[in-house]
Order: C-alpha cells, then sequence, then structure tokens
C-alpha cells in the first residue's frame, strides 16, 4: 500500500482530526466548569474561561495551522491540567469559609488587580503556581495564525492570578494555613530574590569556582592522572558543582524570604504551623538530596529569630505575661531550643557544595532582609503575640466560651480581629488546652476549627461591609 | 416569661459574662428594635436534589439527609434565588451565645413575609445554645425571591426562662453550627418504637 510522503499526510490528517476532536471536547468540559457556581470566590471559573477560550479558538484556527506545527497545538492542549486545579476548588474541597478573607488579606500584599485560587493537592504540602495567564500568552504568541488578540479580549484578565494549594486531608485544619504566608513570600519576593542573588553570583562564581577547583585538584583520586587531564577533569568538575551551589543557594534564599515574609505577616502562628508540618520529615536533610531546599531546621531557626521579641520575653522573664499565652510560648521557645543544634549544618558542611552555597546564603542574609522589607513596608515588624496580648488572651476566652474569635471588646464597643490575630489566638488556645489535656486533639480540635474559621469570616464581613453600613445608615 | 424590650436586650448584650447575650458580628445598632434583634442571611446554604431520593423518612436507607441534599456556598455580593415551592436552610450570618436564663423565638421579618418569603418553621432556639441558627426559607409567594447573603432576613424576639434552666450542652444536635445544618433525624432513638 503506497502511502507517499512515508505516511506523512495519513498521520497529518489523522492528528488533525483528532486535535479538533480534543479541543472540542477540552471546550465543552472546561465551559461545564466554567458554568459550574459551586466555587467560594471567581478565580477558578475565570480560570477555566481561560482554558475554555484557548481550546475554542485553537479548534477554530485548526484549519490555518501548517501541518509541521500540529505537534504544538497538540502540546498546548495539555493545558487541560489546569482544569484539575478548577475542580478541586470546589466548595466541598476548600475551607470556603476563609476563601473570600483570605483573598482580600493578601491583596493587600500583591495588590487590587491579582486573584487567587485554594485549591488542595494530594501531596502533604503548600505550594504555588504563579505566572499561568503570562505563560499561555507567552505560548500562543509562538502561534502565528492564532487570533491573539481576540483571545485577550475573551478571556478578559488574568495576568495576576496565582493557584496556591494545600494539603488535601487538612482542609479544615485552618491553624496550619498560616503556611499561607509563606506562599504569599514566593509570590511577592521571589523574583526580586533571583535578580538579587544574580547580581551577587556575578560578583562571587569565579572565586567559588577556584576553591572549588583546589579541592578537586586535591581529591587523591586524581592523582594517578597527568597534569593536562588532571587540570581539564577539574575544571568540568568544578564548572558542575559551581552550577549546583548557584542552584543550592538560591533556592535557600528563595525559600528563607518567603518564610521570613509568612513570619512576618502571620508571627509565631507561622513558626508554630512549619514546625508542626516538619515534625514529620528528616529535619537535618542536605539540600543537595532534597530538591536543594534547605533543612527545616534551617528554616525553623531563622522564623524563630524573627520571633525573637515573643521568645525572649518569656525567657529572660521581662515583662508580664498573659497567662492565656504562656504554653504557646513554652511551646515556641522548645522550638527554639531544637535549632539550637547545629546538626543541619553540620550536614550543610559536610559536603564542599552545600558548604559553599549557605555560605553564600549567610552573607546574603542582611539584603533578603531588606528586601523583605521592603515588599511589605506596613509590617516592618513580626506580629508579636506579646504585644498583642491583650486581645489574644480575650480571644482565647471567646473560644473557651466556644464563641468564634472575630473580635474583642463589648457590643458596640468592638473591634474585629485581624486575621493574623485569630490566627495567633487559635494556635495559643490550643497549646493552652493541650498544656492542661494531652488528648484534647482528640476530640476537641474539629469545633476549634469551625470556631477559627467562622471568626474568620464573620471578621472579613465586619470589616467589609460594617463601614459601608454605618455609611448607608448615615445618608438615611 | 416576659418578652425582652431594646433597653433590656442592650443590657445584656453589654452585661457580665454569666448572663450576656452574644449575637456577633452585630454590625449595625439598627439591628437592634424595640423588642427584638434583626439577624442577617449567611452565604451558606442546603439544598435539595431531588433526583435521587424517593421519599425522605427516619428509616433505612433514606434516612440520610445528605443523600437528598447538598450544601452550597454564595460569596458575599451574590444572589441566591428561591423558587416558588422551593424550600432551603439557610442560617444566620450571626452566631448566637445565649445565656442559660434566656430563650429566643425566630421570626420573619414582615417586610419579607409579604412578598412570600417564611424563614423559620421550627423557631425556638433554647437557653444555653451556641452557634449559628438554621433558617428554614420557603417562598409561598408566586415570584422568584432573590436573596443576597447579609441581608436583614428574620428576627430575634427573647424571652426570660425562668428559673434559669442548667445549660448541659451534651447531645444537643444542633450546637457549635456555623452554618446550616443537614436534618439530624435520623438519629432520633424514640422514632424507631414507631417503626415496622
Amino acid at each position: 500500500m503506497c502511502q507517499g510522503n512515508d505516511g506523512k499526510e495519513w498521520q497529518q490528517n489523522t492528528l488533525r482530526r483528532e486535535l479538533l476532536r480534543q479541543a472540542s471536547g477540552l471546550a465543552v468540559t472546561a465551559r461545564k466548569l466554567e458554568e459550574n457556581q459551586d466555587y467560594p470566590n471567581k478565580s477558578p471559573q475565570s480560570l477555566a474561561r481561560l482554558v475554555r477560550v484557548t481550546a475554542e479558538l485553537l479548534a477554530k484556527t485548526l484549519e490555518d495551522t501548517p501541518d509541521g506545527r500540529l505537534k504544538h497545538v497538540a502540546t498546548l492542549l495539555c493545558c487541560d491540567e489546569f482544569l484539575r486545579i478548577v475542580e478541586h476548588s470546589r466548595v466541598s474541597l476548600t475551607p470556603w469559609s476563609m476563601i473570600q478573607a483570605t483573598e482580600v488579606f493578601l491583596r493587600k500584599y500583591v495588590g487590587d488587580d491579582a486573584y487567587f485560587i485554594i485549591s488542595p493537592e494530594w501531596n502533604y504540602n503548600y505550594g504555588v503556581r504563579t505566572g499561568v495567564f503570562a505563560a499561555f500568552e507567552k505560548a500562543l504568541s509562538g502561534l502565528e495564525w492564532f487570533p491573539l488578540d481576540e483571545w485577550r479580549k475573551e478571556v478578559g484578565w488574568g495576568e495576576k492570578l496565582f493557584c496556591i494549594s494545600f494539603p488535601r486531608i487538612e482542609k479544615l485544619n485552618v491553624l496550619l494555613h498560616a503556611n499561607l504566608g509563606h506562599e504569599l513570600g514566593h509570590i511577592i519576593t521571589q523574583r526580586k530574590v533571583e535578580v538579587s542573588f544574580e547580581k551577587m553570583w556575578l560578583e562571587k562564581e569565579a572565586e567559588i569556582k577556584e576553591r572549588l577547583k583546589n579541592l578537586i585538584r586535591g581529591d587523591a583520586s586524581f592523582e594517578a592522572m597527568g597534569d593536562l587531564l588532571k587540570e581539564t577533569v577539574a575544571e568540568i568538575k568544578a564548572s558542575d558543582d559551581t552550577e549546583k551551589v548557584r542552584q543550592v543557594a538560591l533556592q535557600a534564599l528563595i525559600e528563607t524570604t518567603a518564610d521570613k515574609v509568612g513570619v512576618r505577616v502571620f508571627g509565631p502562628a507561622a513558626l508554630a504551623s512549619m514546625a508542626e508540618i516538619c515534625t514529620r520529615w528528616h529535619v537535618d536533610i542536605n539540600p543537595i538530596g532534597n530538591g536543594n531546599y534547605p533543612p527545616w531546621r534551617y528554616r525553623l531557626r531563622i522564623l524563630a529569630q524573627e520571633c525573637s521579641r515573643d521568645l525572649d520575653a518569656i525567657s529572660q522573664n521581662e515583662q508580664r505575661i498573659h497567662a492565656d499565652i504562656v504554653p504557646f510560648l513554652e511551646w515556641l521557645l522548645k522550638i527554639r531550643e531544637f535549632t539550637s543544634s547545629a546538626t543541619d549544618m553540620k550536614e550543610i558542611q559536610s559536603n564542599p557544595i552545600s558548604a559553599e552555597a549557605y555560605k553564600l546564603v549567610n552573607q546574603a542574609l542582611d539584603d533578603m532582609n531588606e528586601l523583605v522589607t521592603s515588599s511589605i513596608p506596613d509590617e516592618k515588624k513580626t506580629f508579636s503575640l506579646v504585644e498583642n496580648q491583650e486581645e489574644i488572651s480575650e480571644l482565647i476566652g471567646r473560644l473557651e466560651d466556644q464563641v468564634p474569635p472575630n473580635e474583642s471588646g463589648i457590643w458596640p464597643d468592638i473591634k474585629p480581629a485581624s486575621l493574623e490575630t485569630i490566627l495567633n489566638a487559635c494556635w495559643a488556645y490550643k497549646l493552652k488546652e493541650i498544656s492542661q489535656d494531652k488528648s484534647w486533639c482528640e476530640k476537641n480540635i474539629e469545633r476549634l476549627f469551625r470556631l477559627c474559621l467562622k471568626a474568620i469570616e464573620s471578621s472579613y464581613v465586619s470589616t467589609t461591609f460594617g463601614p459601608k453600613l454605618i455609611e448607608a445608615y448615615l445618608q438615611d | 416569661m416576659s418578652t425582652l424590650t431594646k433597653k433590656e436586650i442592650l443590657e445584656r448584650l453589654k452585661s457580665e459574662a454569666k448572663t450576656r447575650l452574644i449575637v456577633t458580628p452585630l454590625l449595625h445598632g439598627k439591628q437592634v428594635g424595640d423588642a427584638s434583634i434583626d439577624v442577617r442571611l449567611g452565604n451558606q446554604f442546603i439544598l435539595f436534589k431531588m433526583h435521587n431520593l424517593e421519599t425522605f423518612g427516619p428509616d433505612g436507607k433514606n434516612s440520610n439527609p445528605r443523600l437528598g441534599q447538598e450544601r452550597q456556598v454564595f460569596q458575599y455580593g451574590e444572589h441566591f434565588i428561591l423558587h416558588p415551592g422551593m424550600l432551603a436552610l439557610g442560617a444566620t450570618l450571626e452566631y448566637l451565645s445565649m445565656p442559660c436564663d434566656l430563650e429566643c423565638q425566630v421570626e420573619g421579618r414582615s417586610s419579607w413575609a409579604r412578598v412570600g418569603l417564611q424563614v423559620a418553621t421550627a423557631s425556638s432556639v433554647e437557653p444555653g445554645f451556641k452557634g449559628c441558627v438554621t433558617l428554614e426559607l420557603s417562598n409561598v409567594g408566586t415570584l422568584p425571591l432573590k436573596l443576597y447573603p447579609g441581608l436583614r432576613i428574620a428576627q430575634l424576639v427573647f424571652r426570660t426562662a425562668h428559673p434559669p434552666i442548667t445549660c448541659s450542652l451534651d447531645g444537643r444536635k444542633y450546637h457549635l453550627s456555623i452554618g446550616p445544618k443537614f436534618s439530624s433525624i435520623h438519629t432520633d432513638k424514640d422514632s424507631k418504637v414507631f417503626l415496622k
């Protein structure tokens, strides 16, 4: 059977037909998700619209697509993976009552034009995807027949869409969601860290490479080689190792800077939630064996340093501390003690690559502190338990009465509590109860989660609509 | 048992912890009327999906209301449409903490009743109750009703319970709810006596 062109024509025709079917199917699926009303905010529908419009226009322009570019269209149609995020952001899978409040909170730092999808993932981890819209736009702009302006017009918005994920099984564990502060850190500092680091790297790269080369030259396994070969191998290996140093150091700075943002905005709640989440893993693992991520103990140490005002206040017994928050502070002090062991640093020093990387990281930490401060100018200091202890103690009192901790004061002289105050009060209450009854969590933790979620929602409604109501009644 | 007047309600909202009435968030003082507090609609609803349930009863396989109902959330700023003949469960935005010497009745607001909205049929809230009050919303009028979370939807009329009861909260079905709760009729132990 003769097919001419080595069967290419047959292959292209089949592919074109299949792509049309796939794109149409994708558009229908995306439309169904877009029409679904079951989301806690509008952002998931917007992401579904992004996928739907992309699929529809790819289908519409398929006839104009050159044979040789069909594979690019096939790759673009893999954007169906984004529908998983949409599907997972349904009300039943998310801590819906905190979504609108969290969105408002995050916009304070990212900008009013930012949109967020908060959805679960099956990994026991928090994460963030940025630049979704830009990635689509960049990929589509490479297709010269694609009507990019029409696409932009129909999609409508999206430059600032962030998809934040949390561990699926921790949906209701709102206390743990203080880890969202770290993801906020990625959103507002990652690019700046990368730029700042590249500048520093240009200055340091040569000397790091030279030190690594000297180490390689001194390696006993090189003895048998001739000088020329030895030098060539040392050069190649030193280049590889230097690149690894760059990657390890950059990742460390990205993560620790994001951690600093998280702790700056959420205070001790951020330290507590990271401590709780990391106890299940090896806390001293070398970054090289762990995707370049800094050891957990290293990260906890930095967070504990950021909380030093609170921790010093209890350890030095300098000021009167309310009994309600003492168990939480004592628990946080144990975290600081835990980080006083240098086992993570020994692990880092045991490998010349990680040792070089962390030498660089330590040099850059001051710059990163400045970068954090400039990124969140309103939070120059870390949220402090001790400074807010009166309000937090009052909120703990409400929790003890099984009332959501959404406001302090006695009506009508009430003040809505901020998200960070609510989270810290709930953490302090939890540790207070655990200090009295080790098995408290087993019976009561879900009740605390519910009260915390209701508090976040109520506080959001009070701060968003309360002033508008006063204005409306005044106009009457 | 007497109905609390505005002055008494205001005193209760500020009184010492044991006798304090908490209604939170109480967004504006004008919600306190001459003998009641207006409460607002929350943004969470339980809606019926009748297609997979023949009947509902306290017996056997059809006793779990979750088979025939689903939870939905509407953002503040969005609306929910209650069609004529439709029943939906909503809840008050406000979380109540009742002292042990007060009970309250949940009543509709006449402005809504005039367009066909009924908000509560099981309307008594017992002393010591803590939680958001579930509202059985039904449209007995002829026009679909647009309901926005945050609207003043019902009113609470308070009465003193004399002498105060002992506020034991154990075993209360709908205690500490933060939104509408599914029916727990299947947990009524005594109903089994009457089932064949």
